[in-house]
């Protein structure tokens, strides 16, 4: 089903963010005008300096944060809060450490007021996709943190939401954690082709799992660039093209932080 | 038995031994003053079992110190389920409304050190004198710490756990009873615990009221006819079951704890 000609699904125009006073001095502005698209089936990463309002512009598309000036539509309809349309997942623990892991997975879908029998069907077929059938009945606090990251996934993917939102879901995980966990994201991602926005600020995860890397500006951000990763799936960081690529946009955003001095 | 009680049961006994020896023993002290702890002993043995004793000891109905307990324990679980069932929903309004909250907090804040003692005449012009103004001013000592308890423990919920839950689909209103409550139920655990410990400390000073029966009474009751062991009986009765109750509110507690993690 295409939505329409270009298939943009999610667009972003002319965004700005200022925190803090409005209008006058004072405030700190966060994003400056920035414009992007997002095609349906398609995942795209936002990457930049730390500071540069990446997260911050994640924020306003999962509709916890409203922007000053610009807008953000999905599907057509602007986006005026967080809505199931979206599935976000969290950098931090977001999970509901009181309930078990299907429980957990499942919440979405019982909130929603689907029916139990179904309920379960779909809880049973994320914990498949996440490898955490075994873990169940377990609580967030039993689980290591890259199987708690993988049980938020779950948990935003059951409700089946047009988009899902990852705002540095690794960055709090060890480094040989992490890689097994993009490895898993790319395996993810390869049986739903969900529409995917990932904020990261590491730039071999972004060319591993991108089909575009979005690469904005130091503080007030926009996007500088707009970088097509055309490898072939699955990739590997010792192939030379990936190298090179993820070469080319370190300098990229080396060059903005050397503005700096 | 466990190493810490061991220890406790020690140090009891120390001070009952230092008590003995500095009354009974060497009679330092006019029994008026300070009675023995055998006659203190006594005192509850005949408050309990000796029905002659008990009609002095006031009470229309059970003069026993089994009876005041029962009347005392009962004025407060009222005092006390009145103040939660009042403060919990205040609580949960104050710390989840941003418009409410500059209101109110400051009449909060000035009306807060106010002890209960304070309101008696207050109470007894509201309420007359008699059962009414006396659950009042328990109310009160149960009241403020349930309420301080339940503001911190709602605003001590990560805001992630809210968006994450409003990401699923859940409404304010499902947010509310299935993520920020269930998150904060610890501390509202703990301010239930605390909160029972503050009303019960109020007992005696609420039957200061013309109250014919309770603890507080039969304290009271017993200064004017200068029956020491009888003061101290009572007073160690309102300790033990202080302490009793406490106990209660902690293995519930932890069977809580147990569940969570």
């Amino acid at each position: 089903m295409s939505l329409n000609a270009t298939d943009d699904l999610l667009t972003a125009s002319h965004v700005s963010k200022v925190f803090g006073a409005t209008g006058s001095a004072g405030g700190f502005r966060a994003l400056d005008d920035a414009s992007f698209v997002v095609k349906d089936k398609e995942f795209v990463s936002i990457i930049g300096p730390s500071g540069c309002g990446k997260s911050t512009m994640l924020s306003i598309i999962g509709g916890f944060e409203q922007p000053s000036a610009g807008e953000v539509t999905l599907g057509k309809q602007p986006i005026a809060g967080p809505s199931r349309d979206r599935g976000f997942v969290f950098q931090a623990d977001a999970l509901f450490h009181w309930l078990t892991v299907e429980e957990n997975v499942g919440y979405g879908l019982k909130v929603q007021g689907y029916p139990k029998a179904q309920r379960r069907e779909i809880v049973e077929r994320n914990l498949q996709l996440v490898h955490l059938t075994r873990f169940r009945k377990s609580t967030p606090g039993q689980l290591s943190g890259g199987m708690r990251q993988r049980v938020a996934i779950a948990r935003a993917l059951a409700t089946d939401p047009r988009i899902l939102l990852l705002d540095e879901p690794f960055g709090a995980l060890d480094v040989l954690t992490r890689k097994k966990m993009q490895d898993e994201l790319a395996r993810i991602w390869d049986q739903t082709h969900k529409t995917v926005v990932l904020v990261t600020h590491s730039i071999e995860e972004a060319v591993l799992l991108s089909d575009r890397i979005l690469v904005m500006t130091k503080s007030p951000g926009t996007i500088k660039q707009t970088i097509a990763v055309d490898l072939e799936r699955p990739r590997s960081p010792r192939d030379p093209r990936f190298r090179e690529l993820e070469l080319s946009i370190t300098e990229l955003i080396m060059t903005e932080l050397e503005d700096d001095e | 038995m466990p190493k810490k009680m061991l220890q406790g049961l020690f140090s009891i006994s120390v001070v009952a031994c230092v008590w003995w020896v500095v009354t009974d023993g060497r009679q330092l002290f006019n029994p008026l003053v300070l009675p023995s702890p055998v006659s203190v002993a006594k005192a509850a043995w005949d408050l309990l079992f000796d029905p002659q004793v008990q009609l002095f000891s006031g009470g229309i109905y059970n003069g026993s110190l089994l009876g005041h307990a029962l009347i005392s324990t009962g004025r407060v679980m009222l005092g006390f389920t009145t103040g939660v069932l009042v403060a919990v929903p205040l609580g949960v309004l104050i710390a989840r409304s941003a418009t409410i909250e500059p209101y109110i907090d400051p009449i909060l804040q000035i009306l807060r050190p106010i002890p209960p003692i304070a309101w008696t005449p207050l109470a007894i012009l509201w309420f007359g004198i008699g059962l009414q103004a006396i659950v009042f001013l328990i109310f009160l000592g149960a009241f403020w710490p349930m309420l301080l308890n339940t503001v911190s423990g709602i605003r001590e919920v990560p805001a992630i756990l809210g968006r994450a839950a409003a990401s699923l689909g859940a409404s304010r209103r499902q947010v509310l009873f299935t993520v920020v409550l269930p998150a904060a139920i610890p501390f509202l655990f703990t301010g239930l615990r605390l909160s029972f410990g503050s009303a019960w400390i109020t007992i005696v000073a609420a039957e200061l009221i013309a109250a014919s029966e309770g603890l507080g009474y039969l304290i009271m009751n017993a200064r004017r006819i200068l029956a020491a062991p009888d003061i101290v009986s009572g007073m160690l009765t309102i300790g033990l079951l202080g302490l009793a109750f406490d106990r209660i509110f902690q293995a519930l507690e932890r069977r809580l704890y147990a569940r969570a993690a």
